[in-house]
């Protein structure tokens, strides 16, 4: 579905991620994991067309995406939720959400989706009307994760949607990512937890100094020897 | 599905309150509609008419209207501008040259003059939006391509050079004094003529607001990244944004040309046209549908009478504007419209309520 080959990108002079090959199959959880400064983020944000890569393609269901200008990657279905959740802080819940959707079809069931989103997180029901920069971490990071799927994504890419809440919504938002999988959308994730998104993916990419160093199934991962060293602090 | 039908039921109080506005809307105009007559009441002996004359009302409503416009643009998608006096200029020179060389009426040559100015908005934005310049370092963008016609309109022979143009007589395009001449002989007709122009775009404004556009607006001016990520297609937003104020900027200088006599590009282009273009937007509050409204009745009639008060004073409404803009810029940034639900807020801290609106 999602194929990195040879992707070489970074910010100006600075080139961060130095060759990276990965892909992504349909209906799969992908997680990407890798120590701080790893070149993840980049990742991520290559993919989306946020960065452009030097070297190296990307190509969509077959199709070169790396060339495409942001927008026009979410119109092939491709939704980022990004790590610093970007959400529109003095805008209200419910513009936050009508933002989400972009593509036509996203547009034309609009009111379905809200509907299903608001049944989805109920938090979000009670403060539709309140701006989005009063509410508390865990309940932004639901509605980032709403906005998202507002856009009806095929592949969700999620950038540490856990980073910075409480050890029970955690849990939460792997909830909600499962469920969200269930519902047929492949997903990306970069996570911290290690233990939990390899758990709950099908498959992992180690990335190390902007390069990917192993590539196992996410139980294999798990009971890797190096990776636990390295990322479980065993 | 219970919540289905909630959410449609939101859309349509959501309707109902849009609705709301309008009937203040109606009853701010007629307001503004009734102006001329109510400066003529006499308290106490004294007509207001004696100092607020229907002069400085009818220049009160052009930078009500120019500001109006450009916040379109800079107030919405917050691109801010430095440099609208490029389409005020643009409006007031495409209207007389086509008038006094091609002997069009103003009326037509006002909208030619408004797409060119569109034009050259797209251009500009074009430039600097492929570029990402963002905050000074546009508005300083903007000034120079304003700078950039003074200058080129000054030095230019087929226009007339310094010298600008004199409006000619309605006989000589074949007219008589009316509507469709756009000129008259007394000043009443050309207010309510300038207040229609800002009907007009307080209405597409409100449009606008309303729109998907407008969300999308709303959406870069509060974070462009953020709106980017999740697919807004930025670029041609904002380009949407600068082509729709940079036209309605125009009418505003086609109106002008024909309201005074003559154009100079020291006046049409000139650089403190960009403040007062703006500060009306900035004073009431940008991005808020009745601010430019609002600023421009504060400072255009405080300057203007300053201005023509004290005489002897060279320069005395620059120096009021600059007060002000410092003064709203420091202590107010979101504008004189704020000051109600702040004191509000202020009123019921004081009364120690717990409930705090915003």
């Amino acid at each position: 579905m999602l194929e990195l080959e040879g992707v070489r990108a970074g910010y100006d002079e600075i080139e961060v991620l130095h060759g990276v090959d990965m892909h992504v199959d349909e209906g799969e959880i992908v997680a990407l994991i890798g120590s701080n400064g790893a070149g993840k983020t980049t990742t991520m944000r290559t993919i989306c067309g946020i960065l452009s890569p030097s070297h190296g393609r990307i190509t969509y269901r077959g199709e070169e995406i790396h060339t495409k200008p942001s927008h026009e990657i979410v119109e092939r279905g491709i939704v980022q939720v990004p790590e610093n959740r970007d959400l529109f802080t003095n805008m209200t819940v419910m513009n936050n959400l009508l933002l989400g959707a972009q593509t036509d079809e996203a547009i034309a069931n609009r009111e379905e989706n809200l509907a299903e989103m608001l049944d989805l997180f109920p938090r979000l029901e009670e403060r539709k009307k309140q701006r989005a920069g009063t509410m508390s971490g865990g309940e932004q990071q639901m509605l980032t994760l709403a906005r998202a799927l507002m856009g009806e994504p095929d592949l969700l890419i999620l950038d540490e949607p856990s980073i910075g809440l409480a050890p029970h919504l955690v849990q939460e938002v792997f909830d909600v990512v499962e469920e969200i999988h269930q519902q047929g959308v492949t997903v990306l994730m970069v996570e911290q937890n290690v233990q939990q998104t390899l758990q709950l993916a099908d498959r992992g990419y180690v990335m190390e100094n902007g390069r990917i160093t192993m590539s196992a199934s996410g139980s294999a991962l798990l009971e890797d020897d190096s990776v636990v060293e390295a990322y479980l602090g065993v | 599905m219970s919540t289905l039908e909630s959410v449609r039921e939101g859309y349509r109080t959501f309707d109902d309150q849009r609705y709301a506005p309008f009937v203040k809307g109606v009853a701010l105009f007629a307001l503004l509609a009734a102006l001329p007559y109510i400066i003529e009441i006499d308290v106490a002996g004294m007509e207001l008419a004696a100092t607020l004359s229907l002069k400085v009302l009818i220049l009160t409503v052009i930078y009500a209207y120019t500001a109006q416009s450009w916040n379109i643009m800079s107030g919405y998608t917050g691109q801010f501008s430095f440099g609208h006096a490029a389409f005020f200029g643009v409006g007031a020179y495409a209207t007389q040259l086509l008038l006094t060389d091609v002997g069009l009426n103003p009326w037509i040559g006002m909208l030619i003059g408004g797409l060119l100015a569109g034009l050259y908005g797209l251009v500009i934005g074009a430039l600097t939006f492929r570029f990402n310049l963002k905050g000074h370092y546009f508005a300083l963008a903007t000034l120079a391509f304003a700078e950039l016609l003074r200058f080129v309109v000054t030095n230019m022979s087929e226009l007339n050079g310094a010298n600008g143009y004199f409006k000619p007589f309605p006989r000589d395009y074949g007219a008589e004094y009316g509507l469709a001449a756009f000129q008259f002989q007394t000043d009443l007709p050309y207010y309510y003529i300038i207040l229609g122009f800002l009907l007009v775009v307080t209405v597409v404004s409100w449009a606008i607001k309303n729109s998907w556009v407008g969300l999308y607006f709303f959406a870069i001016r509060e974070d462009e990244r953020a709106a980017a990520s999740v697919g807004v297609p930025s670029f041609r937003y904002k380009l949407v944004g600068v082509a729709v104020s940079a036209f309605f900027t125009a009418l505003g200088g086609a109106y002008w040309s024909m309201y005074f006599n003559t154009i100079r590009p020291d006046t049409v282009f000139a650089l403190f046209k960009n403040v007062e273009i703006l500060l009306p937007a900035v004073v009431g509050g940008p991005g808020t549908l009745i601010g430019p409204i609002v600023g421009s009745f504060i400072v255009t009639p405080v300057s203007e009478v300053a201005r023509t008060t004290f005489t002897d004073i060279n320069g005395l409404d620059r120096i009021i504007y600059g007060a002000f803009l410092v003064a709203i810029v420091i202590y107010s940034p979101r504008g004189v419209v704020s000051w109600p639900s702040r004191a509000r807020a202020l009123w019921s801290r004081l009364k120690g309520d717990e409930e705090v609106s915003e």
